[in-house]
């Protein structure tokens, strides 16, 4: 049996390690030796011309001002997005290697004559990082097969983004993976020092994405369990949206406009404004070479003025986050910072401004706000990985991880023209978790239902703070085929977050018991909806429905005006569209019925079936005339409609 | 909080207490729902369905809305607690649906002059025809047919369904206007309600209305013998025809 680590598979840079006991955890070296930029294994993969891997890691990266076409990085910005989403926002632009479209929708990245997923590109880096782990001259404590693997997630990650990464360890050669979210794991490193109890907010900004979560640690009886409340974040913000600010800032403001086009000199660049970034958390001012021979000056005001923007979305997760995980920000304990940005200055005194507006105790501003040389609880930049090895060691447990977005159906509108969002698996629960709604459909004769299934998170950009306020993604109608019953068709929806956070649906006809399941439900082609968000008014009850649909199977052979008025009225549109020929023998039959109606009609009987032989004949006689074959086989839709309808009608009576 | 076992609480999801299920006390606040939450975790961790319960169970908790709370309580038949999670002291002016549970919940306890006042209230703010379908029970309660025959009236109007013609109809049976109930019985049977009851009421609408007709036509006999005494010696013929249309009729 082997050995089980903990990876942080970054954007930029991934990391891994071991933990060999609680207090010593070991960090996975990687063949090239540490980087600049804390960690062992940069997240980049360099091809040759064929499209054939070379080299995983820094060495790749090295090569990306020389050839930045054949070295693919960043892509768990990628991971599981649609490639129409992916060039919707933006995000394709920054990449100098070639992305296309793939099959359903995905996202494809080509180099030479080869095409790679998302998922591919992150097997090699997984499998780099198990290759160095297992080497015993690059990790002599180790020396041993690694089989098991904790991968950290972003916790805002949607279940469609979490399963190919899942996919991509499996394939690197880990025979069991399980996934940890990125704040828990770093909060997981940090709660070997809790003594009682403590609300944690973790705030994890990468160089991809954003990630704000509550978290509650409980120390009972000397065992740690920390507990995942609350997420909220921006799953495309972080280091590399910086950077790209800052590369706009410096062209513009220097007049490189040129050099857009030139992948090279836009690679150095690229190069150059991280360093400077990197260099400006603890300085003022700070050089930067530009392409060629130049050297410019980027100080930290202009730096902040340039990120203000982006930061300020920083703000909307942590108000979000704190309000849904019912925490009062005053009785918040700790804040920890994970990921490279967050040792920004800027990025601090964002968070303690926010904490402070929200009311936050002075012991935890003064906390964030920090001071120069203060040693910080947890490294940010190998904690992540330092908490995914310590519960890959079974040595701390988390409990609790929770799914950012809520799934549920849609029935049509009530009230209004907008359609209502029923809930079956609220946002921000903790998974594996399965909710169930009942969904009654109108048409009894229906012989597929489809049903609407809609995510929903909250919208951390356009939450205030007095109010949530929701996105709904439609994820699509899946139609289950059922067997028409003499009752309205009640549908069950079972909805499902299994513990690797996929989601399940069940549709279940109530009645018969006849059922379809679809896996891996996904919001890939998924697109924006606008829904009422609350319970429509005066709606029917499930109650009304069961009374309504019980009265529709109790039909026992009685006749009424009413009926028999119906009858008569599809049998006169029917006659408006049948042929001359067989109008006459249908016009014969109605009108027959029609008299033998208005008899029964001024008889005021009760039950003029009972009373009116004549009229059960004439009744009779116009079924059999409909079901005749020159009438039954006109081919007319209006027709066949109203034919069916009148069947209907006449099996009730 | 109480330790929970593994039956109790996928009983208490299964049932839809949740509270029960996470050990709180109905109303608890979050930090006691979370506290218990991730305790009961811990403590369960190696079965799963334990574990997806508790989720479950967190998952409405700390998530449903005050009015979601109050319908899940009444459905489990918590009324006391429904209503208190509702509370009436904090109603807000235009929350129809809130006021439309406080008025339910008060029918529930029994408390119907309370609830008339609320459910009018509720029906009033979104003309919602369920709010005036429990209004015309309440009244109904309370014996004042003929407020409990205009709501079903209004109902009708906005819905028109058949458990809204129905019982209008038995309003309107209480107050002896046949004519009309006879109508709103056939239309709830045309809109498919066919139950043995119905069906019974409507048969004993038309003879109640018919022997109200024949009282009528008797009477104008009468009257018209009492003009002309030449005529009284058939009066004898005409209650022998009266006597004789009863006895066939019943």
């Amino acid at each position: 049996m082997g050995r089980a680590i903990g990876i942080d598979l970054g954007t930029y840079n991934s990391a891994a390690a071991v933990a060999l006991g609680r207090n010593r955890i070991a960090t996975i070296e990687s063949k090239y030796g540490k980087t600049l930029y804390g960690k062992s294994f940069p997240s980049f993969v360099l091809f040759d011309h064929n499209g054939r891997k070379q080299m995983v890691g820094q060495r790749a990266r090295e090569e990306l001002s020389l050839n930045p076409e054949l070295v693919v990085w960043g892509v768990k910005r990628l991971v599981g997005l649609s490639y129409a989403a992916a060039l919707e926002s933006g995000e394709l632009r920054r990449f100098e290697y070639d992305v296309e479209e793939g099959p359903g929708g995905g996202i494809l990245i080509k180099v030479g004559d080869e095409r790679f997923t998302p998922s591919h590109i992150l097997e090699f880096i997984l499998r780099e990082i198990k290759e160095d782990a297992e080497n015993s001259k690059v990790n002599p404590l180790l020396g041993d097969v690694i089989d098991k693997a904790i991968i950290s997630i972003p916790a805002y990650f949607k279940a469609i983004r979490t399963a190919p990464i899942i996919e991509a360890a499996r394939h690197a050669g880990f025979e069991e993976v399980d996934t940890i979210a990125e704040p828990t794991a770093a909060a997981i490193d940090y709660c070997v020092e809790v003594v009682r109890e403590a609300n944690l907010l973790a705030f994890d900004i990468g160089a991809g994405t954003l990630d704000v979560t509550v978290m509650l640690v409980i120390n009972e009886q000397g065992e740690l369990i920390p507990g995942e409340l609350c997420t909220s974040g921006h799953e495309a913000l972080g280091g590399i949206d910086m950077d790209d600010a800052l590369i706009a800032h410096v062209i513009d403001k220097h007049g490189l406009g040129g050099i857009r086009d030139e992948p090279g000199p836009m690679a150095i660049l690229k190069e150059e404004v991280e360093k400077a970034k990197i260099r400006l958390s603890t300085r003022e001012m700070t050089a930067l070479d530009l392409p060629g021979e130049d050297t410019v000056q980027l100080t930290r005001g202009e730096l902040e003025e340039t990120l203000a923007p982006l930061l300020d979305k920083c703000r909307g997760p942590i108000r979000v986050a704190l309000r849904q995980a019912g925490i009062d920000p005053a009785k918040l304990d700790r804040v920890l910072f994970i990921g490279g940005p967050s040792n920004m200055p800027c990025i601090r005194k964002l968070v303690a401004e926010e904490l402070e507006r929200l009311g936050a105790g002075a012991a935890v501003l003064d906390d964030v706000a920090g001071s120069p040389g203060q040693k910080l609880p947890v490294d940010p930049m190998e904690c992540v990985a330092r908490g995914a090895a310590l519960k890959a060691g079974k040595i701390v447990e988390p409990v609790g991880k929770v799914i950012a977005e809520g799934y549920g159906t849609i029935y049509g509108p009530v009230e209004g023209d907008k359609d209502y969002y029923e809930p079956i698996i609220r946002e921000n629960s903790h998974y594996p978790i399965s909710g169930t709604a009942l969904l009654s459909h109108g048409n009894p004769q229906a012989l597929e239902v489809p049903i609407a299934l809609v995510a929903k998170r909250p919208d951390v950009e356009r939450s205030t703070d007095d109010k949530t306020v929701y996105n709904y993604e439609y994820m699509g109608n899946y139609t289950l085929g059922i067997t028409p019953q003499r009752r309205l068709p009640s549908i069950e929806i079972q909805l499902k977050v299994t513990d690797d956070k996929r989601v399940v649906a069940n549709l279940i006809h109530t009645q018969t018991r006849q059922q379809v399941r679809y896996e891996g439900l996904d919001l890939l082609k998924g697109q924006r909806i606008d829904l009422q968000e609350h319970t429509p008014p005066a709606m029917w009850r499930q109650h009304d429905l069961d009374v309504l649909s019980e009265t529709v199977t109790s039909r026992r052979g009685a006749w009424t005006k009413q009926h028999l008025e119906n009858l008569l009225h599809v049998a006169r549109e029917a006659l408006a569209l049948v042929t001359d020929a067989e109008n006459e023998k249908l016009k014969r039959a109605v009108t027959e019925v029609e008299r033998a109606i208005g008899r029964a009609v001024e008889s005021e009987s009760p039950e003029p079936n009972e009373d009116c032989p004549n009229l059960s004949n004439r009744v009779k006689e116009l079924l059999d005339t409909l079901r005749q074959p020159g009438i039954a086989q006109i081919s007319n839709d209006d027709f066949r409609r109203y034919l069916d309808q009148l069947i209907k009608i006449a099996q009730m009576v | 909080m109480t330790p929970n076992g593994t039956r109790t609480i996928l009983d208490s999801v299964s049932g839809g207490r949740y509270e029960d299920a996470l050990g709180v006390p109905v109303g608890a606040s979050p930090p006691e729902i979370n506290r218990a939450h991730v305790l009961l975790l811990h403590r369960h961790r190696d079965n799963p369905a334990v574990r997806e319960a508790l989720n479950r169970a967190k998952g409405v908790l700390g998530r449903e809305t005050r009015i979601e709370r109050a319908r899940r309580l009444l459905r489990i038949g918590h009324t006391e607690e429904a209503l208190a999670a509702l509370r009436p002291e904090n109603e807000e002016p235009g929350d129809a649906e809130q006021i439309h549970l406080i008025g339910y919940a008060l029918y529930q306890l029994g408390r119907y002059g309370e609830a008339v006042g609320y459910l009018e209230r509720a029906a009033e703010l979104r003309r919602g025809a369920t709010d005036l379908l429990w209004l015309g029970n309440a009244f109904e309660r309370l014996e004042r047919w003929e407020s409990a025959a205009a709501s079903y009236e209004y109902a009708v109007q906005l819905r028109g369904s058949a458990i809204e013609c129905h019982l209008l109809g038995n309003a309107l049976v209480k107050l002896e206007r046949f004519d009309e109930a006879l109508p709103a019985f056939e239309r709830a049977i045309s809109l498919g309600m066919l139950d043995d009851e119905l069906l019974e009421k409507r048969r004993a609408v038309l003879r109640r209305r018919g022997r109200t007709r024949l009282k009528g036509k008797l009477q104008g006999a009468i009257s018209q013998l009492r003009r002309d005494p030449i005529d009284y010696l058939l009066m004898g013929l005409v209650l022998v025809y009266g006597i004789y249309f009863l006895t066939d009729y019943f």
